[in-house]
């Protein structure tokens, strides 16, 4: 499907959004690598969602410097949004339409020529086992349907560089199991993802690599079985896991202050 | 492609996604901006004007019939950006999907203007139709019509998006249409002439664009003095659209984009 990208899909060095007094990043730095799946966590309010909107030049930064695919989102962002697809947290679906209206309209916006989006839709919709609702409209889909279509609709430009904001976040087991096996795929195929999550699980098992982030500000990074050996070398009754970290890192364990 | 070609290609593509939601639900959408004039036309037209023998030489209907025109153009502008353009930015959330897309806030704003002056167009457009149907008005400066239309079609869009800018909640919307846009209606010289008013009052009618439109409408439909209406009230409602336009998407940029 796409070359992998060698080296960085995306440098951020220093970044720092204020949003009046309230410092929403800060000094924030990390690189991600060509073809891997990088994780995003951290408790709400972290600033994953700020940093992740200044990625894909949705919103500004105040300070640093930020290179997504060789481009500058800030000023860069259309060339830039051509080769990305983002999942946002929001399904933002035209309810009125039907799946494929939905997906032709977004064709559209990415320049997309009407013939070739048909036949990438009909695609990317057995791709998600959407197929049969090709033509129900939005407002009959389930909220699982609604997920997974949100996700394909991210792919219609067959992006470099795959942007998740909690792309599982109320879903039933099984929506998400079909979900992370897509991701999987996607990422053998050599589409760069960053995925912002909640759940440690999804990060651990998703995840190449990842940043935990807190108050604006990266706490660690790291591999999630390095993070696990590094923080939480094994407690006695049961193995560690990435949530033991998350919880050791942002201060939330049981006994600081909850 | 040049930027400022890929900006009106993106706008129009925004334009276009409201137009393929407005038109699958086309017959609902137009109809009451075709009937409420018919019945403004009997009641007050046929009925009540039949009191009214004679306001500055013309029958009550013939005097009445133009501003109709003007006022659905109002309404549909207002409603369209003021509680339209809230639930597409807060409830929706379209935007944040448009902005995935190499659409940015410049983009959205600008096809929000292109289909408020279209609905104006197609609003003044239908009104006046209905009006020649009813033999009230005249047809050679028929091809003003749509000017006009689009006129106060975007002043008052931008009025409608100043509004959104400024409520807290969607509610708030009935405090602007009480205090704004019902006197607007009101006292812009549809119902009888505005230097029946007191002076300060003719003075603030000169601030609305209404007044104008309805000024434009009157020389149209009534085919008197045209060059001079235009030149005088013409070139007022364009500067007031212009200033109208800068002020409100300098308010709504911050809500698309920060």
């Amino acid at each position: 499907m796409m070359q992998r990208i060698s080296g960085s899909v995306a440098v951020v060095t220093g970044v720092t959004k204020y949003f009046g007094s309230f410092t929403a990043l800060n000094n924030i730095s990390l690189e991600i690598h060509g073809g891997e799946c990088f994780g995003l966590l951290g408790p709400n309010g972290a600033g994953k969602s700020t940093l992740i909107r200044i990625l894909y030049g949705a919103s500004s930064r105040d300070a640093g410097r930020i290179s997504v695919l060789g481009l500058d989102p800030q000023t860069e962002s259309r060339r830039l949004k051509k080769r990305l697809g983002v999942v946002t947290q929001e399904d933002a679906l035209d309810e009125a339409m039907t799946v494929e209206e939905n997906m032709l309209l977004f064709g559209r916006f990415l320049g997309i020529p009407h013939d070739d989006a048909k036949k990438r839709i009909a695609g990317l919709l057995e791709f998600m086992s959407l197929g049969h609702k090709r033509d129900a409209l939005i407002q009959t889909l389930s909220g699982g349907m609604r997920r997974r279509l949100v996700f394909v609709r991210a792919l219609i430009n067959e992006p470099e560089l795959l942007i998740l904001d909690e792309p599982t976040t109320g879903l039933d087991p099984a929506v998400r199991q079909l979900i992370w096996g897509k991701i999987r795929e996607l990422r053998h195929k050599g589409t760069s993802i960053i995925l912002t999550t909640h759940y440690m699980d999804e990060a651990e098992v998703l995840c190449d690599r990842l940043v935990i982030m807190d108050s604006g500000a990266v706490k660690v990074q790291g591999a999630p079985k390095e993070l696990i050996r590094q923080y939480c070398p094994g407690f006695v009754m049961r193995p560690s896991s990435l949530e033991d970290v998350f919880l050791h890192v942002t201060g939330k364990e049981l006994g600081h202050d909850a | 492609m040049p930027d400022i070609r890929e900006f009106w290609v993106l706008s129009l593509r925004v334009a276009y996604r409201h137009w393929a939601i407005y038109k699958k639900d086309f017959f609902s959408n137009i109809l009451p901006s075709v009937v409420d004039p018919a019945l403004f036309i009997v009641v007050f037209g046929y009925w009540l004007g039949s009191y009214v023998t004679d306001i500055r030489g013309k029958t009550y209907l013939t005097f009445m019939a133009p501003g109709l025109a003007a006022t659905t153009v109002l309404f549909t502008a207002f409603f369209e950006s003021s509680y339209g353009f809230y639930v597409r930015l807060n409830f929706e959330n379209i935007f944040k999907a448009l902005l995935t897309t190499p659409i940015g806030p410049n983009e959205i704003l600008c096809g929000e203007f292109i289909w408020v002056g279209l609905k104006g167009v197609m609003m003044a457009t239908g009104v006046a139709v209905v009006l020649l149907a009813f033999r009230v008005v005249h047809f050679e400066y028929f091809w003003l019509v749509p000017i006009m239309g689009a006129l106060v079609g975007v002043a008052c869009g931008a009025i409608g998006l100043l509004a959104t800018s400024v409520v807290k909640n969607i509610n708030q919307f009935q405090t602007v249409y009480a205090l704004l846009i019902s006197p607007m209606f009101f006292v812009s010289g549809v119902f009888y002439p505005v230097d029946q008013m007191p002076v300060p009052l003719q003075m603030l009618c000169w601030l609305s664009p209404l007044f104008h439109g309805v000024r434009l409408s009157q020389s149209i439909m009534w085919a008197e003095d045209v060059g001079m209406t235009w030149a005088i009230n013409g070139t007022c409602l364009l500067v007031m659209t212009w200033v109208l336009v800068w002020w409100a998407q300098k308010k709504m940029r911050p809500k698309l984009y920060s």
